[in-house]
């Protein structure tokens, strides 16, 4: 009996010894309920890192809207772009999110208490849906139709950004039409404008406008500018009653106002081309040939010296050039063109590499939008405004830090608005917003002084020394600039039928050269 | 021979017995092999506990009851023979060997050995005296061919990784490699390797961590597959490698001393050929200004030309001795020699095997053994010193470790054993295509097989560095400017980039077990796994990147603690019970602070985090996990015929929700030894068997509560950075299973000339913990979520036979074949496939895709024709397939080992070679290789005879072997081909070359290969020398041996599959830049004293 009861105990003991259940072990690592603040400077940089790095702007937008080429592997210049390159997709989503936590932990009485501290909950709330306006919008702007989220418009097509969502957790979003993807982002900058209280405290974390509640209404405005005015062709009365509301509210009036995001000094967070250039080491881009011709006041020529594109500002040197490209070796300002091969690029030694201000500059600003585009909308709304076009001009300029005197010198030659001096200047004043250039191209077929696909031209490395070269597409049948980026490839395996139904929306297929919804004529 | 068979053999077989008076029997036990005295038989008083063992001369002496007591002796390899003892005072015998190893003991679940014959499943052994004829660089890749079911993948890079698993792939992306448990103490096998580096990122291997196992302390290693495992818990899905080492065993009077000394010798094997007819740059056109395809440039007054350094490829002119040209290094005058000397433009005779040096290792070890008749202690040291093949790389390792037991109050047994170890590696290399945004300059291996200038001299380039510091480039930014365009010099990257890393880690354990009544034993342990690992990354100030420093210190602790009770009972002979119960308590804590230098470094040289020009940036990591376990088994043995296990574990895991973090799982096996009622003549042995099991699992830490994480680049504009992780976290999961059974039959036949064991296997993972990828359009990459199945089945055999034994020569065989089909399931109902993992540029996504085998490559196919003809565009480049589809998986069909043993009197000599069908990797370096003109294949002659970098106008060019066709493309990617001629249109070289890279539309199937291989992975020649007579000496043996000799059977010549083994993790089968494989050789001395 004894021996019995001795194993029993023993048997007791061993399974005591490990029986007891365990906590869950919390993560010691990160925050569970984090500063919105945080939150918010977290996504603005890395939206602002995404698009204008050297991979989305300096080898996508930058080399198609031929501001720049690259100096060696040229492929995307010639419009093979990386599946990298395509997704960059899903940073923007990642970032949208974090965007969309900020609203969420604004709006739930759980958290929106304790995060009042970093401005008032509907301030940081309408900042969010402006930041997120203006991130659909490239983002449409891009490929086309893509899955959309809105804050204020319960429409069952806006998918997006769901998987938190307990109730709905949708896991493959459908695509919204770029009908009502644009219409939302116009009423959401109507509502987040009408949402900010000047009075009340302003947004900590905000490296855009430091909280300045009053100049983020001016953004949303100018912003909804923008967007209506892309849009005006596919939908006119919908795009004018937001141009009326959004210039009756208020829209930048000078470059006090302009929206930019200023990076550190320092490497690490430094801004993106700088990093390129200075931590990446990359010399690998240059401007462009054309675009050189363009503010050196000449024409692209062909091998005959007949003009290939035509200059409107012929004979007229834009003192920006000397901002935008430093000097070559030789003392002059020689454009990269895009090249067959690479072979042939590495012989181009003679030129010019893009100017000090734009890729040794840490702490630049990188413009979200600048006044002078709000003066050539307003020029182009009234019927190709001259004093507008020239607030324009004159605003890129004095932005730039060119001086006064050369500012006047240039204006004094100026020829004088219509549709294609305004276009073309608007082109040249967006050259550290590449992105909104290509819409702009897309729009309105300027500027002209594009190279085309299957093009042949010179270049003049040294003054009377004349290289011929020419470009091709290496995509077969792309004759123009294109017109949107194809979807990225992993959305045929996790997304495939509703990408599927958004490829049969798009005129070609997913193609380079399938025309998006605004871009009508 | 069967003495090789020893291992440490428990007395299992107790009862309960009233004591009386006491008498002493000795005597003297013989082998019938050589009539020598046999040590180490096991000497049992039947129906005791009582019992001794021969010591080395085959002495012994043990008390006995007086009555009738039958004395029980056995041995392994030998037949057991019981005496009844009558009043004899002397018994004197020779034991019969047992030529199979039907006696053979094996070591199964909780370290209990237990006979072969008698298991419901398969376990098989390999043994540290078979393992220790060569020097084994490490555990892992020495089981290599060697076991039936395990899948072994290694790379021979310095301290490099292996892949270990066992039946296959089981996890969509949690571990897959089998739990490691060294003398019941679970170690840490991890791999710090990052995920992007294992994936083709840039990186180093800084291997795994059994690399630290000393392969000459193991005793012996039981791999434990499905059933066999489950009691060990979660941990053990994916099997059970269980190590036992050397130990001094209390039992006998004795003193010994081992010595091994080995020296290897390592050189690089397996590489593509590369051209030797064009040199680098590209050719400057006459329009351009080039002469003779060179830039003319003119330097202190003089005319020169220059090829174009700042292009990193080879398309340029076509190499013509009569052409002098200035080199890259012309241009400074450091190098007075150098300066502005022309050289013909002509093939280097220094190629890139001038830049691998030849490895060498030594290997010293020295183990002294002390037993006492009531305890035992072994302490041994072994130190490695090993060079590798790439300049500066090396590799010190020091292993210490003591091992022993003690018999205190007569009921108490004690066991300790500790490790020590430290290792410190230099050099390891730099592997794979750094991606956008690292901070590491350019690897070797894409400057050795991707971007390079074909006419660089090896040689020449080990003048890497000036005077004041500044790098040579060969990779010149161009004639004027020397700062490095894309490339380092390789040196420069060998010898200024180099890392290091030192590993300090302790493990052992500590055991008491006390017998409370006669068959009732209680034990307890507590072990523990401790290691500090720390990393340094450079990159020198000069470099093509930005200087950095990086240090990572990891420290990893795992103490379990576990108490057991065990029963053990006969009952008339025909029915033995073995039970155990017990309980575990697992803490595991990993600890990772990390800083890395930003904005370049302050001065040259200083490798310390303060040395950085802008902030420190830091990371700090914590994980802790806990595991709380009861377990219980029971074993029940009928007449030697009919054996029944059953096992049960519950366990309650830290990194579940409370809810759902207890789970309970059993296994059961039966088996049946048919030659014990079957009598047939030629059968020697024949037993079947079957067993069924579960296993549940839990997961990493951290997955269930959402939280939120600070941005690792800092604060930014004084504001702190934080933001939702890709991953969202489920506060619902729960448990995942696998579900196991298997059967199989094992014989022996012809007089134990033939052996046959055959293993059937499926098991199936339910509920699977995984992140499942989701549209990135959620904001997420993917969602926490039980889902999905995936299926492994498949057969294992062992085949033994000894074709021939005449006299003193005898000739062994032993084949292992192991065939696994695995398939996935189901992920989710609309998911139909998830990425593990991308190649740099997207050409091939690894993925498990449903209805097909895991680690499935999808990449851009050939589109082909009924007929299976590749199909060309109008104008003779390949078409490809609009979407990504698969291409075939990295995982094989089938493995195989062959070992052929030759013995002959005091020779040995034995040949494993290690088969590898199926599987498929791609090679980002075969693509850049090709778009760059460096491999051979870009220099190459058509099939009219001409150069291929020849116009196609004049004869030159390429015809693709493919038909024209008309392709209709369906949107979702299927297509037919129609109206199929020949192809007759030539491309150009360059054309086709560059068409490698799938970014400009064509197939990344190009760059895709079978993994196919046949290695003769092991030869040994060994010779014992004959030290009867000599008093102090117990053996000596001399040894030769090669490891990887030989590789036939490879799918491109220039590529082993193994160079893409870039970690132990599920990513595999991808290459980006890579250090080839080696082969090695060596001698081995042991002496035994």
């Amino acid at each position: 009996m004894k021996n019995i009861k001795y194993k029993i105990l023993t048997l007791a003991l061993v399974i005591s010894f490990a029986a007891c259940d365990v906590d869950y072990e919390s993560n010691p690592n990160e925050i569970n309920v984090p500063p919105t603040s945080g939150l918010l400077n977290d996504a603005t940089k890395k939206m602002m890192d995404d698009l204008y790095d050297q991979w989305f702007q300096g080898r996508f937008t930058l080399v198609v809207m031929q501001y720049w080429h690259q100096t060696v592997y040229g492929d995307e210049d010639r419009y093979v772009f990386r599946e990298s390159q395509r997704e960059t997709w899903e940073d923007f989503y990642y970032n949208l999110e974090n965007f969309r936590k900020v609203i969420e932990l604004n709006t739930d009485e759980e958290f929106r208490g304790p995060n009042s501290q970093y401005g008032s909950n509907e301030n940081q709330i309408a900042v969010a849906r402006i930041l997120m306006s203006w991130s659909f919008n490239i983002m449409a702007d891009t490929w086309g139709d893509i899955p959309y989220y809105s804050y204020g418009n319960p429409d069952p097509s806006f998918q997006a950004l769901k998987l938190a969502d307990v109730e709905e957790e949708i896991l493959s979003p459908q695509y919204a039409e770029q009908s009502a993807i644009y219409d939302d982002i116009l009423n959401e900058l109507q509502d987040a404008e009408a949402m900010i209280d000047e009075n009340a405290q302003g947004v900590v974390g905000d490296n855009i406008y430091g909280g300045d509640m009053a100049a983020w209404k001016k953004f949303a405005n100018s912003l909804r500018l923008r967007v209506a005015l892309k849009i005006r062709g596919a939908d006119p009365s919908m795009a004018d009653a937001h141009i009326n509301d959004a210039i009756a509210k208020g829209v930048f009036t000078s470059n006090a106002d302009n929206a930019g995001f200023t990076y550190e000094s320092a490497d690490v967070n430094a801004a993106p081309l700088y990093r390129a250039f200075n931590v990446d080491n990359r010399t690998d881009f240059a401007p462009s040939h054309a675009f050189v011709e363009l503010l050196s006041g000449r024409n692209v020529l062909d091998h005959s010296d007949a003009p290939v594109t035509a200059n409107p500002f012929l004979g007229l040197t834009d003192p920006r050039l000397p901002v935008f490209s430093q000097l070559n070796s030789e003392g002059n300002y020689v454009g990269m063109p895009s090249f067959e091969n690479s072979g042939d690029a590495i012989v181009y030694t003679w030129r010019s590499l893009p100017g000090d201000a734009i890729i040794n500059t840490p702490n630049f600003v990188q413009p979200l939008m600048d006044y002078s585009e709000v003066a050539f909308i307003l020029s182009e709304l009234n019927g190709w405004d001259q004093t507008e076009y020239e607030n324009g001009v004159r605003a890129s300029m004095e932005k730039l830090g060119v001086a006064a005197a050369d500012i006047d010198a240039y204006m004094a030659a100026l020829p004088a608005a219509n549709e294609e001096s305004v276009l073309t200047q608007k082109y040249i004043s967006m050259y550290s917003d590449a992105h909104t250039a290509w819409a702009e191209y897309r729009r309105t077929g300027y500027p002209h002084t594009f190279i085309l696909p299957d093009t042949e031209y010179s270049t003049f490395p040294s003054p009377g020394v004349r290289r011929d070269v020419s470009f091709t597409s290496l995509v077969e049948g792309i004759t123009d600039i294109p017109n949107r980026l194809q979807y990225p490839d992993f959305e045929r395996t996790l997304n495939g039928d509703n990408r599927a139904a958004a490829v049969g929306n798009l005129s070609k297929g997913d193609v380079l050269d399938s025309p998006l919804w605004w871009d009508v004529n | 021979m069967k003495r090789i068979l020893l291992v440490c053999f428990l007395v299992c077989a107790v009862a309960f017995q009233s004591y009386a008076q006491e008498r002493t029997i000795s005597g003297t036990v013989l082998s019938d092999e050589d009539n020598a005295g046999l040590p180490a038989v096991n000497i049992i008083v039947k129906g005791t506990t009582q019992g001794t063992t021969t010591d080395l001369d085959g002495n012994y002496k043990v008390s006995v009851p007086s009555g009738d007591a039958t004395l029980v002796f056995s041995s392994i390899g030998f037949q057991n023979q019981e005496i009844i003892v009558g009043d004899q005072s002397v018994i004197n015998l020779t034991l019969l060997s047992d030529i199979t190893q039907l006696g053979e003991v094996v070591v199964t679940a909780l370290g209990i050995s237990r006979e072969k014959a008698g298991l419901g499943y398969a376990v098989q052994q390999v043994e540290g005296e078979d393992l220790e004829k060569s020097q084994q660089t490490d555990v892992i890749s020495a089981l290599s061919g060697r076991v039936a079911g395990v899948q072994i993948n290694q790379s021979s890079n310095i301290g490099g990784s292996k892949r270990i698993t066992i039946r296959g792939a089981s996890s969509f992306f949690g571990e897959n490699q089998p739990l490691i448990v060294i003398d019941g103490l679970p170690v840490s096998n991890s791999n710090f390797n990052a995920a992007a580096m294992q994936s083709g990122s840039g990186g180093f291997d800084y291997g795994n961590m059994l690399n630290d196992i000393n392969p000459d302390d193991v005793e012996s290693i039981s791999v434990l597959k499905g059933t066999a495992a489950a009691l060990y818990g979660s941990r053990a899905a994916n099997g059970v490698i269980l190590i036992t080492t050397k130990k001094g065993n209390a039992g006998k009077s004795s003193f010994t001393v081992d010595v091994n000394s080995a020296v290897n010798f390592e050189n690089a094997y397996v590489m593509p050929d590369l051209q030797n007819k064009y040199g680098g740059g590209a050719i400057v056109s006459d329009a351009n200004g080039g002469v003779d395809g060179f830039e003319q440039v003119e330097i202190e007054g003089q005319n020169y030309l220059v090829p174009a350094y700042g292009v990193d490829e080879s398309w340029g002119p076509r190499y013509d001795p009569s052409i002098m040209v200035l080199p890259w290094n012309a241009f400074s005058q450091d190098y007075p020699d150098e300066y502005l000397q022309q050289v013909p433009w002509v093939a280097t005779e220094n190629d890139v095997d001038e830049f691998f040096e030849t490895g060498t290792s030594f290997v010293n070890s020295i183990f002294l053994t002390g037993t006492t008749e009531n305890a035992g202690v072994r302490i041994g040291f072994t130190n490695t010193t090993s060079g590798g093949i790439l300049p500066g790389s090396d590799l010190k390792k020091n292993n210490i470790t003591v091992g022993g037991n003690m018999k205190m109050f007569d009921k108490l047994t004690v066991t300790a054993n500790l490790n020590y170890l430290r290792t410190t590696t230099q050099g390891r290399p730099l592997l794979g295509y750094p991606a956008s945004g690292q901070r590491y300059g350019n690897t070797l291996g894409q400057t050795f097989w991707q971007w390079v200038h074909r006419q660089i001299d090896y040689k020449v380039s080990k003048g890497y560095k000036n005077a004041d510091g500044t790098q040579r480039s060969w990779n010149r930014n161009s004639w004027d400017d020397p700062t490095p365009h894309y490339s380092d010099n390789h040196h420069w990257i060998a010898y200024e980039n180099r890392p290091e890393d030192e590993r300090n880690r302790v493990f052992g354990n500590l055991g008491l077990s006390y017998e409370l009544t006669p068959g009732l034993e209680i034990g307890g342990r507590v072990s523990g796994d401790i290691f500090t690992f720390e990393a340094r990354e450079k990159v020198a100030v000069g470099s093509q990147a930005q200087s950095s420093f990086y240090k990572a210190v990891r420290t990893f602790h795992e103490f379990n603690s576990e108490l057991t009770l065990r029963y053990s009972k006969e009952f008339n002979n025909d029915l033995n019970l073995n039970a155990v119960v017990g309980g575990n308590q697992m803490r595991q804590e990993f600890e990772l602070t990390r800083g890395e230098t930003s904005g370049g470094l302050v001065v040259p040289n200083l490798y310390n985090l303060l040395n950085s020009a802008g902030n420190v940036l830091v990371n700090d990591i914590t994980d802790i996990k806990r595991i709380n376990s009861v377990f219980a088994s029971a074993n029940i043995g009928f007449r030697n015929m009919l054996y029944l296990d059953l096992t049960a574990r519950n366990d309650w895991s830290s990194t579940l929700p409370e809810d759902n973090n207890s789970y309970f799982y059993p296994s059961a096996s039966l088996s049946f030894v048919f030659s014990e009622t079957v009598q047939l003549p030629w059968l020697d042995f024949g037993k079947v068997r079957f067993g069924v099991a579960r296993v549940s699992k839990d997961t990493d830490p951290y997955r269930v509560e959402t939280t939120y994480r600070f941005n690792s680049d800092g604060t930014f504009q004084g504001t702190p950075r934080i933001f939702a992780p890709d991953e969202l976290l489920n506060a619902n999961l729960k448990p995942e299973n696998t579900d196991t059974w298997e059967a199989g039959f094992e014989a022996s036949l012809f007089n134990n000339r033939l052996g046959i064991d055959f293993t059937y296997f499926n098991n199936t993972t339910t509920d699977q913990i995984i992140p499942l990828e989701v549209s990135k359009s959620t904001g997420y990459n993917a969602k926490f979520i039980n889902a999905g199945e995936i299926e492994n089945k498949g057969i294992e055999l062992t085949l033994t036979g000894t074709p021939v034994r005449v006299g003193d020569f005898a000739w062994d065989i032993m084949v292992n074949y192991t065939k696994i089909d695995n398939e996935v399931i189901e992920i989710l109902e609309g998911i139909d496939a998830m990425d593990i993992a991308t190649a740099p540029f997207s050409g091939v996504f690894l993925r498990a895709s449903v209805g097909s085998r895991y680690g499935q490559l999808w990449g851009y196919d050939f589109v082909r024709d009924d007929q299976g003809n590749r199909v060309v565009l109008d104008n003779g480049y390949w078409a490809r397939t609009p979407n990504l589809v698969p291409l075939g998986s990295v995982m094989p069909d089938w493995n195989m080992g062959i070992r052929n043993a030759f013995t002959y009197k005091g020779f040995d000599l034995s040949v494993l070679f290690d088969i590898q069908q199926g599987g498929k990797f791609y090679s980002v370096s075969h693509m850049w290789g090709h778009y760059s003109g460096i491999w051979e294949e870009t220099a190459q002659v058509n099939d009219q005879g001409n150069e291929i970098r020849s116009p196609v106008s004049e004869g030159g060019g390429i015809l693709l072997d493919g038909v024209k066709g008309v392709i209709d493309f369906n949107e979702d990617g299927s297509y037919t081909v129609s109206n199929t001629t020949p192809n007759d249109t030539y491309v150009s070289g360059q054309g086709w070359a560059a068409r490698h890279y799938h970014g400009f539309g064509f197939p990344s199937a190009q760059s895709v290969f079978d993994a196919d291989y046949i290695k003769m992975r092991e030869v040994t020649l060994g010779y014992d020398f004959d030290v009867t007579g000599i008093e102090f000496l117990r053996n000596v043996r001399f040894s030769v041996y090669g490891r990887n000799l030989l590789v036939f059977g490879l799918d491109h010549d220039g590529l082993d599959p193994e160079i893409t083994v870039n970690g132990s993790g599920n990513i595999q089968g991808i290459e980006a830049g890579f250090i080839p494989q080696t082969r090695s050789y060596g001698f081995k001395l042991q002496l035994g004293f």
